[in-house]
C-alpha cells in the first residue's frame, strides 16, 4: 500500500492508496499515530482511495480514533468511498468519526 | 551499601578445618581400638584352641600316669604359642606339670584325689593378656585343671604410624582441596556472607533498599542480590503510587462525569494546586506537553513544561500576585514543522489563592490561515492595483486630450482590457468562494470551440505583442461542439494562458494547440517561460501557492488561477496535467472528456 503523506498548512494529509487490509493497515497505523503524535493530532485521513476494508482495517481506524479520542479529537476523514462508509456504519463504528466531503472541509474544521 | 568483611567467610573455614582435625584423631584412635580388639580376639581363639588339644591329650596322659610326655608337651606349646602360664594343676594346688619345670611337683601322681568338683571352664581377658582354665577329667582318678595365660601384644599410636600417615595424607589432600574449592568459591561465599549480614539487619518493609545492598565487587551473585533490591523497591513505590492513585480515583469517582466532560475537550486543561504541582490535567494537556497524564499528577509543572513565561505566569497567578488572566503565544519549532500553543493561564479563585488553571489552545492552523490571508490580501491588492491605476491613467487622458483620436482609441482599448482583467479577478475570486463553500454549480451548454479559442487569441494578442512573444493557436481543421459551462470553461483556459504569457518572457513563444481525440478533447498550452522546478510542481495546483522562484518574485499573481482552472475542469470530468522544465519552459494539458459523433 502506497501511503501519501502531504502537509496542507499546519495539517498532515496521509492518503492510503489501496485495500486498507492486515498487512498494510498496521503500516497505515504507524504513519497516523506517528502524524498524530508529531503534529499534536492535527491530521486528516483522505480515504477517497481506499476501495475496500477487512476486519483489521477497521480495528486499526478505531485505535487511531481512540488515541486521539484521549485529547478531546476524532479521526478526520475525508472522501471516504460508500463502501467504507457502509462498513463503518454496518460496525457500528460511524460515530467514532468525523467526515468531511473532501480535503478541504477538513482542514477548515482545524480553524 | 554494605562492604562486609570475610568474618562469616573466615569462621566457616575455621571450623570446617577444626571439624576436619577431629575427625582424623577420632578415626585414627577408633582404628588402633580396633585393632587391639581384633589382636585380644584373635590371640584368645588361638589360647582356646591350644587349650582344646593340649585338655585332650593331659587327660589321656594322666590317665595313664605318663607325665613326661605331658610335661614335654606344656613346655613345647608354651614355647611355641608364647605361653606366659600353662600348667596342669590338682585341685589341692599340685602343680602336676608346668611349662616353668622348677615349679613342678616331684612327687609321683596320686592313685586318686578329691576336691576337683565344680570346677568349670573360663576364659578372661584384659590388661594385655587372656586366661584360658579347662577342668580336666581323669578317669579314676579325679579333677584336674589346665590353666593357660598368655599376654597380648599391645599395640600403640606409634605400632599405627602407616595407617595413621595414610589417614593424614587423606586429610591432607582432602584440607587441600578444600582450599582450592575455597579460593574458587571464595567470591561467591563473600557475597553469601555480605548478603546474610543484610538480611540479618533487615527491620521490616520500611528498610530501605540502599541500606541492604552489598558491594557490587563481590560478583554477580551481589550485583543480582542488588538488583532484586531495586526491582523489590521499585514495585513496592509502583504500589504505593497505585494506592495512592486508587485512592485519588475513589475520591473523585465523584467527579467522574466532570473529569470524562473535560477529556472530550480539545483544549488542553491543568489545574495547578501549592507549589506549583498539577493536580488535574485532562487527555489534551498530556497531549499538548506530550507527557504521561498519570504521571502528570502530583508532579512539579516545571518537569513537564518549560516555557519560562508560562512558569512564571503560574507561580504569579497560583501565589496571588496577580489576579489577572495572562495569555501567552508559543512558537515551536519541530521536525513536522512549527507547533503554535496559546496559554492562558488564570487564578482559579479571586479571592483565595493557591490554585491556578492553565488552558492550553493548538491555533497553528488559525496561524497558518491568517498568514495564508494576509498574503492573498496583499497579493489581491496588487492585482486590483494594477489595472485600476491603468484605468484612471487613461481615464483622466481622455478627460484633458478627449479629442485626440488616437489617444481616445487607445485609451479606450486600455481601458477596455484592463476592465476585462478586473472582471476576470473578480471572477476568480467569486469562483473560489464558490468552490470553498461548495456551492459551484455548472450551467452546462452546447459551447463552440472554436469561437472559444477566437475570443481567447483576440484577448491575448496585444499582451503578447507587447512582450514580443509568438503566440500561436493551432486547431484542428474541424473544431467541436462540446457539452460544458461555457463561462467557466473560459476560465480555465484564460487562466492557462494568462499565467503562460505571465511567466515568459520577451520574445519568448507561447503555442495553444487543440487536439480532437475520439473520447475526449485536449488543449495543450506550451510556453518557453521560466519552468517551474520539481518541488514547486508537486504545490503549484494548491490553492494561493505561488511557486519559490526569485525571478518571479516581481510578477503580480495570486495564486487561485491553476487552483481554479484545475477544480473547473474536473467538475466538467477532465483533468489538468503538467510537464515542465525549469528553465525550458512548461507544458499545461486540459483534457475533457468527449465523445464524438460519427459523421
Amino acid at each position: 500500500m502506497d501511503i501519501g503523506s502531504e502537509k496542507k498548512g499546519a495539517v498532515t494529509v496521509l492518503k492510503p492508496k489501496g485495500p486498507l487490509v492486515h498487512g498494510d493497515a498496521d503500516a497505515l497505523k504507524q504513519s497516523l499515530l506517528e502524524a498524530v503524535v508529531s503534529n499534536l493530532g492535527r491530521v486528516v485521513l483522505d480515504a477517497s482511495a481506499i476501495p475496500y476494508v477487512d476486519s483489521r482495517g477497521l480495528e486499526v481506524l478505531e485505535e487511531v480514533s481512540d488515541e486521539l479520542s484521549q485529547s478531546g479529537q476524532a479521526l478526520k476523514l475525508c472522501g471516504s468511498t460508500e463502501t467504507l462508509r457502509e462498513v463503518l456504519n454496518i460496525a457500528d463504528l460511524a460515530p467514532m468519526f468525523e467526515y468531511y466531503e473532501d480535503v478541504n472541509s477538513a482542514l477548515r474544521s482545524f480553524l | 551499601m554494605f562492604t562486609r568483611e570475610e568474618s562469616f567467610v573466615a569462621s566457616f573455614g575455621i571450623v570446617v578445618v577444626a571439624i576436619v582435625v577431629v575427625l582424623m584423631g577420632v578415626t585414627s584412635w577408633w582404628i588402633v581400638r580396633s585393632q587391639q580388639e581384633l589382636m585380644v580376639s584373635s590371640r584368645l581363639d588361638q589360647v582356646r584352641q591350644v587349650a582344646g588339644l593340649m585338655s585332650q591329650s593331659a587327660e589321656a596322659l594322666m590317665i595313664s600316669d605318663n607325665l613326661s610326655p605331658l610335661r614335654r608337651l606344656i613346655v613345647e606349646n608354651s614355647q611355641k604359642y608364647e605361653l606366659q602360664v600353662c600348667r596342669v594343676v590338682l585341685p589341692d594346688g599340685t602343680i602336676v606339670a608346668d611349662a616353668d619345670p622348677s615349679r613342678i611337683a616331684t612327687t609321683p601322681l596320686p592313685a586318686n584325689w578329691s576336691g576337683g568338683e565344680g570346677i568349670t571352664a573360663s576364659e578372661d581377658h584384659g590388661a594385655g593378656r587372656v586366661a584360658v582354665r579347662r577342668p580336666l577329667a581323669v578317669a579314676g582318678r579325679g579333677e584336674a585343671v589346665l590353666e593357660i595365660v598368655a599376654d597380648v601384644n599391645g599395640i600403640s599410636f606409634w605400632d599405627a604410624w602407616e595407617t595413621l600417615a595414610g589417614i593424614g595424607a587423606i586429610g591432607s589432600l582432602a584440607m587441600v582441596a578444600m582450599l582450592l574449592i575455597y579460593r574458587r568459591t571464595r567470591s561467591r561465599l563473600r557475597a553469601l556472607g555480605a548478603i546474610r549480614e543484610a538480611l540479618l539487619m533487615y527491620k521490616g518493609e520500611h528498610t530501605p533498599a540502599e541500606f541492604l545492598k552489598v558491594s557490587p565487587d563481590f560478583g554477580i551473585e551481589a550485583q543480582a542480590w542488588n538488583e532484586f533490591l531495586n526491582e523489590t523497591e521499585k514495585l513496592r513505590d509502583q504500589h504505593k503510587r497505585d494506592e495512592v492513585n486508587d485512592r485519588l480515583d475513589s475520591r473523585q469517582r465523584g467527579t467522574r462525569g466532570l473529569d470524562d466532560a473535560c477529556d472530550t475537550m480539545p483544549y488542553g486543561l491543568i489545574l495547578v494546586g501549592k507549589e506549583i504541582r498539577v493536580q488535574y490535567a485532562n487527555g489534551a494537556a498530556a497531549a499538548f506537553v506530550q507527557a504521561d497524564r498519570q504521571a502528570m499528577m502530583g508532579s512539579p509543572l516545571d518537569q513537564f513544561m518549560t516555557q519560562t513565561e508560562v512558569l512564571d505566569a503560574v507561580k504569579t497567578a497560583a501565589t496571588g500576585t496577580s489576579r489577572r488572566r495572562a495569555v501567552i503565544v508559543d512558537e515551536i519549532e519541530t521536525d513536522s514543522g512549527y507547533t503554535v500553543l496559546r496559554y492562558i493561564v488564570r487564578p482559579v479563585r479571586r479571592t483565595d489563592p493557591g490554585d491556578a488553571m492553565v488552558i492550553i489552545e493548538d491555533i497553528t492552523q488559525q496561524r497558518v490561515a491568517e498568514k495564508t490571508r494576509n498574503e492573498f490580501v496583499a497579493q489581491v491588492a496588487h492585482e486590483l492595483r494594477t489595472p485600476l491605476s491603468n484605468i484612471r491613467l487613461y481615464a483622466e487622458s481622455l478627460l484633458e486630450d478627449g479629442d485626440d483620436t488616437t489617444l481616445r482609441a487607445k485609451a479606450i482599448n486600455v481601458i477596455n482590457i484592463e476592465t476585462k482583467r478586473l472582471a476576470r479577478l473578480v471572477s476568480d475570486m467569486l469562483s473560489v468562494a464558490e468552490i470553498e463553500a461548495g456551492s459551484m454549480k455548472l450551467s452546462a451548454d452546447d459551447v463552440q470551440l472554436g469561437d472559444i479559442f477566437h475570443e481567447l487569441q483576440a484577448d491575448y494578442e496585444q499582451q503578447a505583442d507587447e512582450k514580443n512573444i509568438d503566440l500561436s493557436f493551432n486547431l484542428p481543421p474541424k473544431v467541436p461542439v462540446i457539452h460544458a459551462d461555457r463561462d467557466k470553461f473560459l476560465m480555465a483556459l484564460h487562466n492557462l494562458v494568462s499565467n503562460a504569457l505571465k511567466y515568459t518572457a520577451n520574445d519568448g513563444r507561447v503555442s495553444v494547440e487543440l487536439q480532437v481525440q475520439p473520447n475526449q478533447i485536449v488543449v495543450e498550452v506550451a510556453d518557453t517561460g521560466y519552468g517551474i522546478s520539481e518541488e514547486d510542481q508537486q504545490k503549484i495546483f494548491e490553492r494561493f501557492y505561488r511557486a519559490r522562484d526569485e525571478r518571479l518574485a516581481s510578477i503580480p499573481g495570486t495564486g487561485l488561477g491553476l487552483s481554479l482552472a484545475r477544480e473547473i475542469v474536473r467538475l466538467h470530468g477532465g483533468d489538468i496535467t503538467l510537464d515542465s522544465q525549469v528553465g525550458q519552459g512548461s507544458t499545461f494539458t486540459l483534457s475533457l472528456p468527449h465523445h464524438v459523433e460519427a459523421a
